[in-house]
């Protein structure tokens, strides 16, 4: 995005459907990465996966999860945003970013299925 | 097809796919126990799943957006996801007790053994929902379930009270003689509105919305389909209520058993009535089974943020598919443990009552919001509902499982 | 926030979730083990009161033709299993000691709807099954219910 967006981060990108530029959803913004700056602190990128969204839940299902669930996330640069509405749109695919791995996988195993 | 033709189709089908077991268990006991006195309570349960369906369909069409993104977006990642462990339970449980109740049905119809019938009605739904599609799966069962309007014609020639009918359909307090009634009718109440009310069933129609593509043109549509199907659907809930009243109350009987519940048909219709019943539950059961797991499957890649849809290949959206197909697994599995499925959907009714606000809140936030929705946000009326409701189903959360335990599990 | 303040927290959360499961299930073994008092007889007999009711409704149809011998076989397999679940209620019940000559009562009519609702499960048109009609069970157990609710 070239323009200065107006919008409030944690209102109107945090918990956000993301969408690559194919139309396939790819994740829920689990997280924001903020980096300080001179004139304050500036959005520099979304973050998809446990790491965004554990510490968002309580300390005792945290430690639970993490026994369950790898850390890890996928850190997808803020220039990527192409548009801020009801999703997040980007403007490159989903594999490129590293996202959706889990869905492509299971598509891989899926395919062996008949009518699939 | 034109507009016209799938308004009407839309209507049918929202009519065939409003009584599940849940609502046929408590329809026919509250009919047994107190005869046409908590009418009304079918009537507050319709209007209310009458307007937040209305809202999330509204919502789907405007925003293209399905109910659980949004309570994820409004509540916060916490509350969201207690709010998908919350739903899922009761959409397992809930179609646990459906694929029971098609089993046993299916057990009478074929005499075969029971654990075998578990088996290939998982097979079944598994099929079932892999090959068709969205709109196929909506139109068979829910046009199937219509079957049911036998029970409406039984209730006709047994010449019902139509004065203690239509007196029933008022808000009253009952004609009770003792405090442990009140508190079962009470109980009854509760879940009977909770069994209208059943949150799978807005976030399938919302998501449904998005499966058909709704635009804004297809307001007036959602509008019809909601008001016109489920008063209609209403009515086969009242013609339960009756012949519980009118037939199994009086024989000293409270039944228990999907079968039973045929019983009343084959006493004016002989065989043919038993037929037309029984495969008339089987529908109405099915689609519910149906819908619950999808539901469940919904609400997880919804919160999660993964492609998702019927209308998309099983390999388009991966995660999704094996979702739905892991929820029919388990609910089997809760099933073949042995557990009476009447007696799952009792509890299962019970505690969706709990979770009833947290699903609806959102969807009024957004319904009502201008900015959201800009001319096609909620107008007084529907936001006078929408609250009411809201009041309504947070003081019966609080008092269900209160009022479960002082009855006995609602057995008196 | 620190590995140990979030140590911390998820400690101070599992002990709070302990003690809760703790009273919970103190509370609902205490309630488990308390006598049952006629509430709770009554529950089970008005229960077999409505099956063996049931039953005669099956009967009374089957009679007239308006099931076929395999819905009657079938759905009596489906009640047999629930009297017996009513059965296994009755017989697990720690009663009140002044309630078991009631219990007394309901057992062996009880034992009689278990035997004609097994009977007509495999054959349904059983005369055995017949011997004792089911609306008499059922009016005993109703009298039984009725003095449970005076109580």
């Amino acid at each position: 995005m070239s323009e200065r967006p107006v919008f409030d981060p944690h209102h109107d990108v945090l918990d956000r459907q993301l969408v690559d530029v194919n139309g396939t959803f790819c994740g829920i913004v689990d997280a924001l990465e903020f980096t300080p700056t001179p004139q304050g602190p500036v959005l520099t990128a979304l973050w998809v996966g446990p790491d965004g969204w554990l510490p968002r839940v309580p300390a005792l299902l945290a430690l639970l999860c993490e026994r369950v669930v790898r850390r890890h996330h996928v850190s997808v640069p803020w220039r990527h945003v192409r548009e801020v509405s009801e999703v997040i749109r980007l403007d490159v695919s989903a594999g490129a970013l590293g996202l959706g791995r889990a869905d492509r996988a299971a598509a891989r195993w899926i395919s062996k299925l008949p009518f699939s | 097809m034109n507009k016209a033709a799938e308004l009407f189709l839309g209507i049918l089908t929202a009519m065939g796919g409003f009584v599940e077991i849940g609502e046929l268990t408590f329809t026919l006991g509250s009919g047994v126990h107190f005869g046409y006195q908590l009418l009304w309570v079918t009537v507050l349960g319709t209007v209310g799943i009458m307007a937040y369906c209305e809202m999330a369909g509204r919502i789907a069409a405007v925003k293209r957006r399905p109910v659980f993104s949004l309570i994820r977006e409004r509540n916060g990642f916490g509350a969201a996801l207690l709010t998908l462990v919350a739903a899922n339970a009761v959409n397992l449980l809930t179609c646990a007790a459906e694929v029971g109740g098609v089993a046993l049905l299916w057990q009478l119809m074929t005499g075969w053994p029971y654990r075998a019938l578990l088996f290939a009605a998982l097979a079944f739904f598994i099929v079932v929902v892999w090959l068709l599609p969205f709109q196929w799966i909506e139109r068979v069962f829910g046009l199937g379930g219509l079957l049911m309007v036998v029970f409406i014609v039984v209730l006709w020639t047994m010449q019902p009270q139509w004065s203690e009918m239509a007196a029933g359909l008022l808000p009253s307090m009952p004609r009770v003689e003792s405090s442990r009634e009140l508190l079962l009718w009470a109980y009854m109440g509760v879940a009977l509105l909770s069994s209208i009310m059943l949150p799978y069933e807005t976030y399938f129609y919302a998501s449904g919305g998005i499966e058909d593509a709704w635009t804004p043109s297809d307001i007036v549509t959602n509008r019809v389909v909601v008001l016109v199907g489920f008063a209609l659907g209403a009515l086969l809930s009242v013609a339960l209520t009756g012949l519980g009243a009118q037939y199994f109350g009086p024989r000293g009987i409270e039944p228990q058993l999907p079968g039973t519940a045929a019983l009343a048909a084959s006493v004016v219709f002989a065989k043919i009535g038993l037929g037309v019943a029984a495969l008339g539950l089987f529908f109405a059961f099915a689609g519910a089974a149906i819908e619950t797991a999808l539901s469940a499957a919904y609400n997880l890649a919804q919160f999660a943020g993964w492609p998702w849809g019927k209308s998309k290949r099983p390999r388009e959206a991966a995660r999704f598919s094996l979702a739905w197909v892991v929820v029919f697994v388990a609910a089997t599995a809760v099933v073949m443990s042995g557990v009476d499925p009447v007696q799952v959907v009792e509890v299962s009714i019970v505690f969706s009552v709990v979770v009833l606000p947290f699903t609806y809140l959102p969807v009024l936030l957004v319904a009502r919001d201008k900015k959201a929705m800009g001319e096609h946000a909620n107008g007084w009326f529907a936001n006078v509902l929408g609250w009411f409701y809201l009041v309504t189903l947070t003081i019966a959360a609080l008092a269900a499982i209160p009022l479960f335990l002082l009855t006995h599990g609602g057995r008196g | 926030m620190t590995t140990l303040t979030r140590r911390r927290r998820a400690a101070h959360q599992a002990l709070a979730l302990a003690v809760c499961a703790a009273v919970g299930i103190a509370a609902g073994v205490w309630v488990a083990h308390l006598p049952a008092g006629p509430d709770e007889l009554r529950i089970t007999v008005a229960a077999l009161r409505s099956q063996a009711a049931e039953l005669h409704e099956l009967f009374a149809q089957a009679d007239e033709e308006d099931v076929n011998p395999r819905f009657v076989r079938m759905h009596a397999q489906q009640l047999a299993k629930a009297v017996e679940r009513e059965r296994d209620a009755l017989e697990q019940m720690t009663l009140d000691p002044t309630l078991e000559p009631t219990r007394s009562e309901v057992r062996p009519i009880a034992a009689q709807l278990a035997t004609a609702v097994q009977l007509t499960s495999r054959w349904s048109r059983s005369i055995e099954a017949r011997r004792e009609p089911p609306h008499r069970m059922a009016r005993q157990l109703q009298v039984i219910e009725d003095s449970l609710q005076d109580n």
